[in-house]
């Protein structure tokens, strides 16, 4: 009798511990799906390289006499790209820790955020609040890292990070929003003034049906390219709106109406990515 | 000049509205211009689109904020120059256009504000000069 009634009651505790555990998961779990989520779609790295490689491709449209200022404006950009690059990294990297902390996880500290604190150190950054609101986002990651943060911290990171990554999100969204729009204007002008001059010279029918088919191909790829960019700053809109909610909701995060409201956001930055891979 | 990222992308956008307008000229007279004026106007479109990218360039990795009046008189000349390049007729008028603009885009990216400030001038006089 006693030991059957000690044995229901290690049944029960498992059980309870059961539910414990299962409900905690659960209850987080819309913050672990929209971390995964804005770390997979914040590394779409493809338009950096666009823009960096684009004096390279304007070549092919240019005459001869613009070849300096092309290979000096390549040189320039190339030396962007690491800039760039780390910024995208650092929301990604940043991404993973908040989803390991929801996940009760312990943090990795991601190597390569070394290279961003070099950046940092080199002046790398021009903007001085941008360079600030970097370094406090990578501190924190290095933080949670050595000091073995679980999910009792998740609200710390959240309250800490969302200042500076608000502004790190925002400059990216100023870059890609009016820079990588306008290097692709200026490459549909290239493409226009190269083939309608192409266009306007021939007077052979079948040549001219030839060049009407690239002219239609490229300027294909530059739309491609136009949704691309349009659907990485609805990523990084979504990715910073999504986290200013964690942050308002930062005392209740395991709440279901917040939980619902998360999901949202990784709906839409689902969507999103979806689209952008669409073109690849 | 010490440009904002927000007056380095205003200046990029304006030299690509004065690229665009040259090119609407020339392919839209292109019967009627000769083989030398076709090249000038390409060169100084090609020079223009290219001085579009610099400014672009810059505008990616400079600050946010400290904005600088010099500036908005470039601003201010290069948008006289791309309206007056719209209704402008003879290909004088859109050579010297053209050429003033490539003259103030070449000093914006050799960062010499007094050359700066007189080509702003000059590709003012040029856009505004009577017909």
């Amino acid at each position: 009798m006693t030991r059957a009634h000690t044995r229901s009651g290690l049944q029960y505790l498992v059980l309870v511990w059961f539910a414990l555990v299962v409900s905690g998961c659960a209850n987080l779990g819309a913050i672990r799906d929209f971390a995964s989520t804005s770390s997979d779609a914040a590394q779409y790295t493809q338009l950096v390289t666009i823009y960096v490689a684009t004096p390279t491709r304007l070549m092919r449209y240019e005459p001869e006499s613009q070849r300096p200022v092309l290979a000096r404006q390549a040189s320039e950009r190339a030396a962007q790209q690491e800039p760039l690059l780390l910024r995208q990294r650092l929301i990604q990297a940043y991404m993973d820790g908040l989803g390991q902390l929801a996940a009760d996880g312990l943090t990795t500290y991601d190597a390569q955020l070394d290279n961003l604190n070099h950046a940092l150190q080199s002046a790398k950054f021009a903007d001085q609040s941008e360079a600030a609101a970097l370094a406090k986002v990578s501190k924190q990651l290095a933080t949670a890292a050595t000091e073995r943060w679980r999910r009792d911290k998740l609200m710390t990171l959240i309250e800490q990070s969302d200042g500076p990554l608000q502004v790190v999100v925002g400059a990216l969204v100023t870059i890609v929003q009016t820079g990588f729009v306008a290097d692709l204007a200026n490459e549909r002008e290239a493409l226009n003034k190269y083939y309608t001059e192409l266009q306007l010279r021939s007077r052979d029918p079948a040549a001219l049906a030839a060049l009407g088919e690239w002219r239609e191909m490229r300027e294909g790829q530059i739309r491609d390219r136009e949704s691309a960019i349009g659907n990485y700053v609805v990523v990084l809109k979504t990715i910073g709106s999504g986290h200013h909610k964690l942050y308002e909701s930062r005392r209740e995060l395991s709440h279901v109406d917040v939980q619902a409201q998360v999901h949202q956001y990784t709906i839409r930055l689902r969507d999103a990515v979806n689209a952008i891979r669409s073109f690849h | 000049m010490a440009l904002s990222s927000a007056d380095a992308f205003k200046i990029s956008r304006s030299f690509h509205d004065l690229s665009v307008a040259i090119g609407q000229y020339r392919f839209g007279n292109w019967e009627t211009l000769s083989e030398d004026d076709r090249r000038t106007l390409e060169d100084e479109e090609w020079s223009l689109l290219n001085a579009s990218s610099d400014m672009l360039t810059k505008a990616v990795g400079l600050t946010l904020d400290d904005s600088d009046p010099t500036g908005q008189g470039v601003l201010a000349a290069t948008a006289a120059a791309a309206k007056a390049v719209k209704t402008l007729k003879q290909v004088g008028k859109v050579v010297n256009v053209a050429a003033a603009a490539v003259g103030l885009a070449a000093a914006i990216v050799a960062k010499d504000p007094g050359a700066i400030a007189k080509n702003s001038k000059a590709v003012f006089d040029a856009a505004t000069a009577p017909v």
